[in-house]
């Protein structure tokens, strides 16, 4: 029998681990029913739920109410553990107890449980009750669900110093990233989650050997761009999640260096995605980024073993220079403008492309001007993009003398002035030349 | 890995094994994974332009059968408002009928008063002859007034040569007009060849032809939809 995928699947060792050493750990239900807890009712039914071994095809969905109501009374901790770990096999193996579950989340009383153990210190439980939510999410669909929550208590999971937590976190997001809605409520509602996100994928490339927070490299770059390529199937999305969060390039390095195929699998089926639905938005920053060198490598470097993702390079190659190949050095320049990472590149330095270009840098009412404006302005811009922003301001006042009226009006000038005394070198360098550029033809005039 | 330095046992065997098959299928549960999702995606992009696709179709449906009711309604109205229109016509058409039998149930009262009747006849013969306009005409009446014609013709003839012309009228006796014409004469000259029908009948006609207008503004108000009153 093909085992089907699960509907939330998480799968880390010290996770598992947990989870059998809670299936036998004794609770004292006794002790509870003494206590006034838990009824004598339930107590039966407990038992025999223990006892029960269900034959294929029979469901234990009656259960399901028992579980949650003794869920939503008690708060010893390895009580809601032991419930957690049956509730989540349920949810797996069960599609009646499942359905049952996801009604119950809809009226409100599974989900505040569960919310509750999230908001409790251990991590175990917390991270057990979204896996939980994750699966019934997926499985059984819930109208009115509250993802912002959720993906707060997963945002603080991810922050975490613990490496295994981070994972299983980002696991299931994964799962529940598989519904469309919740991919809007987390792109719209959470930014700050899906940066965390993002920040670990980072890590994985910045930090070296055994960075914080990852547990193996290939594994947690597959799981965090997994859950990046769920997000953008929404065409929203698609459009500014590379303007918002700069991922291409860091995927392209992630790509560049993969030992495991699957981790550029995922990739690439990201990348296509972006490309389907944001083209024009994406184009630009894929290009600048050297997205079709690297697929070229791809493509003849490593024999790819899997004939989806020869598929998907064959096609996004495609694509890409279908877009690139018309371009002049002039476009070539206005796609690193607008995707706005300047670099030195020959075009930047050389005189006559100044003098060829100049004219049309006034095209589209100052389109490239204002862009540089931008660039200069933007905060997010590194000091190569600030320096080479202030040369190329500098060779356009050169050339074209009625521009420096513009400049000052776009506010330009104001920020090339401040640019002066910044902390770069290089830029102030640059900013030093544009300013006397600038005043040099204001006396010539 | 670490360098083995002696053949594995059968346990370590069977952990190394486990190990490698939970690997193969962590990896094929994710490309599963991968593959079921955008499976979905397509299935909710498919479901959505299908039902897109109906739902345009259905309303396009709905549109034309609302058309098609409005047309029959319409159809409806004109021919219920033609119909009243016509019932309208009948009746108005029916009680004009009454008037005109009734007037001449009165007209034939007329004869009766026998000094207004010889005046009447008088005016009716110099009326024919002005209108004749010529110097012999012939004068038909009733058999009932034949007694009465002559002295009318005469007085009529004098009335009429005062204006400086010359007549004369002879009363035909031998064909008389019926007594349908209910009175009044039938004159005629140029060998009974040219007539003026003078009877109480033929007035009658032409007053009632004449006078519809009238009859109409008295028996049923003016139109609504009368706009020019000159």
């Amino acid at each position: 029998m093909v085992p089907d995928v699960p509907a939330a699947m998480v799968s880390n060792q010290f996770f598992d681990e947990f989870t059998d050493k809670v299936r036998v750990k004794p609770i004292p239900w006794e002790g509870f029913s003494r206590a006034g807890l838990v009824s004598s009712d339930e107590l039966r039914q407990l038992k025999e739920f223990q006892q029960r071994q269900p034959k294929e095809g029979e469901s234990l969905a009656e259960y399901v109410e028992l579980l949650v109501g003794l869920s939503e009374r008690l708060s010893s901790l390895d009580a809601l553990q032991y419930l957690l770990v049956m509730l989540d096999d349920l949810v797996d193996g069960d599609a009646a107890a499942c359905e049952q579950l996801a009604r119950d989340t809809a009226s409100g009383h599974f989900g505040r449980a569960m919310f509750r153990c999230m908001e409790r210190k251990d991590d175990y439980l917390g991270l057990k009750a979204a896996k939980i939510l994750a699966g019934v999410v997926v499985r059984c669909g819930v109208a009115g669900f509250e993802y912002a929550r959720l993906f707060a208590a997963l945002e603080r999971y991810l922050r975490s110093e613990l490496t295994s937590v981070v994972d299983v976190a980002v696991q299931v997001m994964q799962s529940v990233l598989r519904v469309g809605r919740a991919r809007s409520v987390l792109y719209g509602e959470c930014p700050g989650c899906v940066a965390q996100l993002v920040d670990v994928l980072r890590r994985t490339v910045v930090g070296g050997r055994a960075p914080r927070g990852v547990v193996a490299v290939p594994q947690t770059q597959y799981e965090v761009v997994f859950c990046l390529w769920l997000l953008t199937f929404e065409a929203p999305i698609a459009e500014s999640l590379n303007r918002t969060y700069d991922v291409i390039p860091l995927m392209v390095e992630i790509a560049r260096a993969a030992v495991k195929e699957k981790v550029i699998r995922i990739i690439v089926a990201t990348w296509c995605n972006m490309l389907r639905l944001a083209g024009d938005a994406n184009v630009p920053n894929m290009l600048v980024a050297h997205v079709p060198a690297c697929l070229q490598t791809l493509a003849t470097g490593r024999s790819l073993k899997d004939q989806d993702l020869r598929d998907d390079v064959a096609s996004l190659a495609e694509a890409l220079a279908g877009h690139s190949g018309a371009m002049s050095t002039w476009d070539e320049y206005l796609t690193e403008l607008a995707s706005g990472k300047l670099h030195w590149s020959p075009a930047h330095r050389s005189e006559p492309f100044w003098k060829l270009h100049v004219g049309r840098m006034d095209e589209d009412n100052h389109r490239a001007v204002r862009q540089l404006a931008e660039v200069l302005a933007a905060p997010t811009s590194d000091e190569t993009a600030l320096a080479v922003a202030c040369h190329d301001l500098a060779q356009y006042v050169k050339f074209n003398p009625d521009g420096k009226r513009f400049v000052a009006r776009v506010g330009a000038k104001a920020r090339v002035m401040a640019l002066m005394t910044s902390e770069f070198p290089e830029v102030r360098y640059e900013a030093l030349m544009c300013v006397q550029q600038i005043m040099l033809n204001a006396w010539r005039n | 890995m670490s360098v083995v330095s002696r053949p594995l046992n059968d346990e370590e065997v069977y952990s190394e094994m486990n190990k490698m098959v939970a690997f193969i299928r962590q990896e094929a549960l994710e490309k599963a994974r991968e593959i079921k999702v955008k499976a979905d995606e397509e299935f909710n992009i498919e479901k959505a332009k299908l039902v897109r696709q109906e739902s345009i179709n259905v309303e396009e449906q709905f549109q034309r059968k609302v058309k098609q009711a409005e047309v029959k309604q319409r159809i409806l109205t004109s021919t219920l408002i033609n119909k009243s229109r016509l019932q309208v016509l009948q009746a108005r058409q029916e009680m004009l009928e009454t008037v005109f039998s009734d007037a001449r149930e009165a007209l034939a009262k007329v004869p009766e008063d026998k000094e207004k009747y010889q005046k009447m006849l008088v005016e009716l013969c110099v009326q024919a002859f002005v209108q004749l306009n010529d110097r012999r005409v012939n004068v038909r009446v009733r058999k009932a007034d034949l007694d009465v014609i002559k002295t009318a013709v005469e007085e009529a003839v004098a009335i009429y040569k005062k204006d400086g012309k010359d007549i004369t009228a002879t009363v035909v006796e031998d064909s008389p007009l019926p007594d349908s014409v209910l009175g009044g004469v039938r004159v005629s000259a140029l060998g009974d060849r040219i007539s003026v029908d003078n009877t109480l009948v033929a007035r009658l006609e032409l007053s009632s032809d004449r006078m519809l207008p009238q009859l109409r503004n008295t028996l049923f108000g003016q139109s609504p939809n009368r706009k020019f009153y000159n």
